[in-house]
């Protein structure tokens, strides 16, 4: 048995170290993160949730990569989001002489640090802690479940993997989410990308959300005219529930410095 | 091959086909999640809360608790609420349950109505692997139905003759808040009414009643359950008074003003004797009473609008006064008067708020007084004046009020005082008054100024009544002046329902003499039956049948 594995493992690390050298024949020497480079954009999304509210969210995102040495390389990144939900959906409109229809809004923060290691070649794995934080301002007193209070301080752990198989890249990501005071929640994704071009790609992506059901197809497209400066990207995911929600996700990220292909970025940049 | 901006697609079909093999497989295997208790709907005890209130006074109604219940992917729980019923909508969480309060808005907030509120409790949900983000879960709706009554606060005049249809003033709040179809005086319908655009007032007619006392109901087609009333008209039989005279309180050289308690039978009239009080004269048995009095240097008195209250004036003063013991309450100043000035003569609104005006020793223009009885405060009213005199309506709508002094040498405004509005306004009239009151009747459609003019309710001059007249008073429905006359010496008839294009109204049938002579400074007041003719003067009162003319 033991044997069989170490030749399994030996299969794999000459399988590796073949297309390692073929991309090495191919390309110059590259490092996990080529340069440190820098990107900031604008996040919006609108989420539907059957016979019930949607609401839009609309925020800023921000991430900076950089190397460390050949083989690693690291990610801080950080947004800050606001979301709306429409309560006309549910409370009807009325001339009120002394009230209102009621909002509910939610302010989400949130910064992750991830180190990973990446072979450009190959793939690349990785491991993220972040913390974030949510706070509610719905009616009268509205609170979160877990701690009674209208804030939620979030710690999450995630690792992830992903490979590179010509013009398509498979990932996998399990993140470990911990609200405060509240129970863990664990979600696992999987996804898979192709590049028909080298500045387009589109995702699939599938997995287990909370225990529920979720998948999602998402364009992300760099516009050569802007000099592979800017990417723009639309998705559409499903969490699959009784109240089925249905979210629209929009992106504009502006990448400071480092212009190259959507491709290239992903494998080498990001 | 390009296909998208110009931008080459490099073919791999065999790394295509694994890698869709790949993400099949993946895709597949995510299956499984979902459903069960972690995403039960949110869930509401009931969907529908009802509350009530007596009226724009009352209490708030006590606040109503629902249960809610929720899945455990329920990460924040909202509530939120729309609609003039819900003042706010509160939960307090319990593990998977919450309780959530809905308190109704005070009462007095919305005013009378039917308004409606909703709450919508939405559970929220994680919507990303980080929790970075809200998506709405379920949301329970519960729909509030919230009643506020109008209220009705009194009717005036508030005591009415047996066997005479008559119109009353209904006050209230918010009577148009519903769909009103009817108004009961007791069981029996009025036979007319209408409401006024702000909803505070209602004119209705009541067909000739029975004497008795009637709870006056209001029926509205869309209002749940018996509109809340307290509000009663009394009904009385008419006495027929014999001719007779009636003395002063000792010491009497003058009478100040005269006026009668048609629920009690009682005569209040107020002379300078001992410095000024007011003398009250009750009938009963067949016989006039001994009148008890009460001294405070009173100068008039007036009955408020519910008859339980004489609103007397002194100088500096006004002073509420038990209406059936003349027991003194506590006075109350009138603020900033002017230098050398002092309350003058009093009147009653529907609305029991009281008209005072104010009156220097010379010729000269002072503002006014309203007093209002609930806050208990005497206010300017804004308007200056020379010495008037006002005469309310039997029906408490307004007053007509005239001014100046036989010393100035052109005419002055008259003013018509309108309850609804508390406000005093010109008429198209001018004179210098003289020393007879004004004259009105019930429905403000025939008025006599000085005396001798008779206008009709636009203040168009009809006709004349002749210069010898030293008081008159006019019959409920405006087609009698009574008047009485020096040169005659007793009570003339008048019928003023015609307009003479302002020439002398002929007197119908002889003089009626009284039972003795009133004096100078004559006053009189004619019973809202039109039975009976009260005439008092310096010397004494008499009383008099009406004549039937």
């Amino acid at each position: 048995m033991k044997s069989q594995k170490l030749y399994i493992s030996a299969a794999v690390l000459a399988a590796l170290q073949l297309s390692s050298n073929l991309a090495v024949a191919a390309e110059p020497a590259q490092r996990a993160v080529q340069s440190t480079n820098l990107s900031l954009g604008l996040i919006a999304s609108d989420s539907d949730t059957k016979d019930s509210t949607s609401n839009g969210t609309f925020g800023l995102g921000g991430s900076a990569n950089m190397p460390i040495g050949d083989w690693f390389g690291a990610s801080l990144a950080g947004s800050y989001s606001r979301t709306t939900a429409r309560t006309s959906d549910v409370l009807f409109d009325v001339a009120s002489r002394t009230s209102s229809r009621q909002t509910c809004r939610f302010h989400n923060s949130d910064a992750s640090l991830s180190l990973f290691a990446r072979r450009p070649t190959l793939g690349r794995v990785s491991a993220s802690y972040g913390k974030g934080k949510v706070s509610s301002d719905c009616g009268d007193e509205s609170v979160f479940v877990s701690t009674g209070e209208d804030t939620l301080d979030i710690d999450y752990y995630r690792v992830g993997a992903e490979g590179y198989l010509g013009n398509f890249t498979f990932g996998a990501v399990h993140t470990s989410t911990e609200p405060e005071n509240g129970e863990k929640l664990e979600s696992d994704i999987f996804s898979a990308s192709w590049y028909p071009i080298e500045n387009l790609k589109v995702t699939l992506s599938g997995g287990d959300l909370y225990d529920q059901d979720t998948y999602g197809i998402e364009i992300e497209h760099q516009p050569e005219f802007m000099g592979n400066s800017l990417g723009v990207s639309l998705g559409y995911s499903v969490i699959d529930r009784d109240q089925q929600i249905g979210t629209i996700n929009f992106s504009v990220v502006f990448h400071f410095g480092t212009k190259v292909e959507l491709k290239t970025r992903d494998r080498a940049y990001r | 091959m390009r296909l998208f901006l110009g931008e080459k697609v490099h073919y791999l079909p065999g790394a295509r086909r694994v890698a869709g093999l790949l993400l099949c497989g993946l895709l597949a295997g995510c299956g499984g999640g979902g459903g069960g208790d972690d995403t039960a709907p949110v869930q509401v005890s009931t969907n529908a809360i009802t509350f009530g209130a007596d009226g724009p006074g009352a209490q708030t109604p006590a606040a109503q608790t629902v249960t809610a219940t929720f899945g455990k992917d329920v990460v924040q729980l909202a509530v939120v609420h729309s609609g003039d019923a819900i003042a706010s909508a509160t939960s307090v969480l319990n593990g998977r349950t919450a309780q959530i309060t809905v308190v109704p808005s005070a009462p007095s907030n919305v005013g009378p109505g039917a308004f409606l509120g909703a709450v919508a409790i939405t559970g929220y949900t994680c919507a990303d692997t980080t929790c970075s983000r809200m998506a709405a879960g379920s949301t329970a709706t519960i729909s509030v139905n919230y009643q506020v009554s109008p209220t009705l606060l009194s009717v005036a005049p508030y005591v009415e003759t047996s066997g005479m249809s008559d119109t009353v003033i209904l006050r209230g709040l918010g009577l148009r808040a519903f769909n009103i179809s009817g108004v009961r005086f007791g069981d029996t319908a009025a036979t007319s009414y209408t409401v006024n655009d702000a909803g505070t007032e209602m004119s209705a007619t009541h067909p000739a009643l029975p004497a008795g006392s009637y709870p006056i109901h209001l029926d509205s087609t869309n209002h749940i359950g018996e509109i809340p009333s307290t509000v009663e008209l009394q009904v009385v039989d008419p006495v027929a008074f014999a001719a007779t005279t009636l003395d002063h309180l000792p010491s009497t050289t003058a009478l100040r003003s005269l006026s009668y308690d048609f629920e009690r039978q009682a005569l209040i009239a107020v002379t300078d004797a001992e410095g000024g009080s007011i003398g009250r004269y009750q009938y009963a048995g067949g016989a006039w009473g001994t009148p008890s009095s009460v001294a405070n240097g009173y100068l008039d008195a007036a009955l408020s609008a519910d008859g339980t209250q004489l609103f007397a004036i002194n100088q500096t003063h006004l002073v509420p006064v038990n209406a059936a013991t003349l027991e003194q309450g506590t006075g109350i100043e009138a603020p900033s008067l002017a230098t050398n000035s002092f309350l003058k003569n009093i009147v009653v609104g529907y609305d029991n708020r009281a008209l005072i005006t104010t009156s220097l020793t010379t010729s000269g223009t002072t503002q006014g007084y309203i007093y209002d009885p609930p806050s208990g405060i005497i206010g300017l009213n804004g308007v200056v004046l020379n010495n008037a005199t006002p005469t309310m309506a039997a029906s408490g709508a307004g007053a007509v009020v005239t001014q100046g002094d036989p010393s100035l040498t052109s005419d002055v405004l008259v003013y018509v005082y309108a309850t609804s509005n508390n406000s005093l306004n010109s008429s198209a009239v001018s004179l210098r008054q003289n020393s007879v009151p004004p004259a009105v009747n019930r429905s403000f459609t025939r008025i006599v100024l000085n005396g001798t003019k008779v206008y009709d309710g636009s203040f168009n001059l009809l006709g004349t009544l002749p210069d010898t007249t030293a008081a008159v008073v006019i019959k409920s429905d405006g087609s009698r002046a009574y008047a009485f006359d020096t040169a005659a010496g007793g009570i003339l008839v008048y019928d003023i329902s015609a307009d003479l294009d302002e020439a002398a109204y002929p007197a119908l049938g002889p003089v009626t003499p009284l039972a003795g002579d009133p004096g100078t400074g004559v006053r009189m007041v004619l019973t809202p039956d039109s039975g009976t003719l009260f005439v008092a003067g310096s010397l004494r009162i008499a009383v008099q049948p009406t004549p039937a003319l």
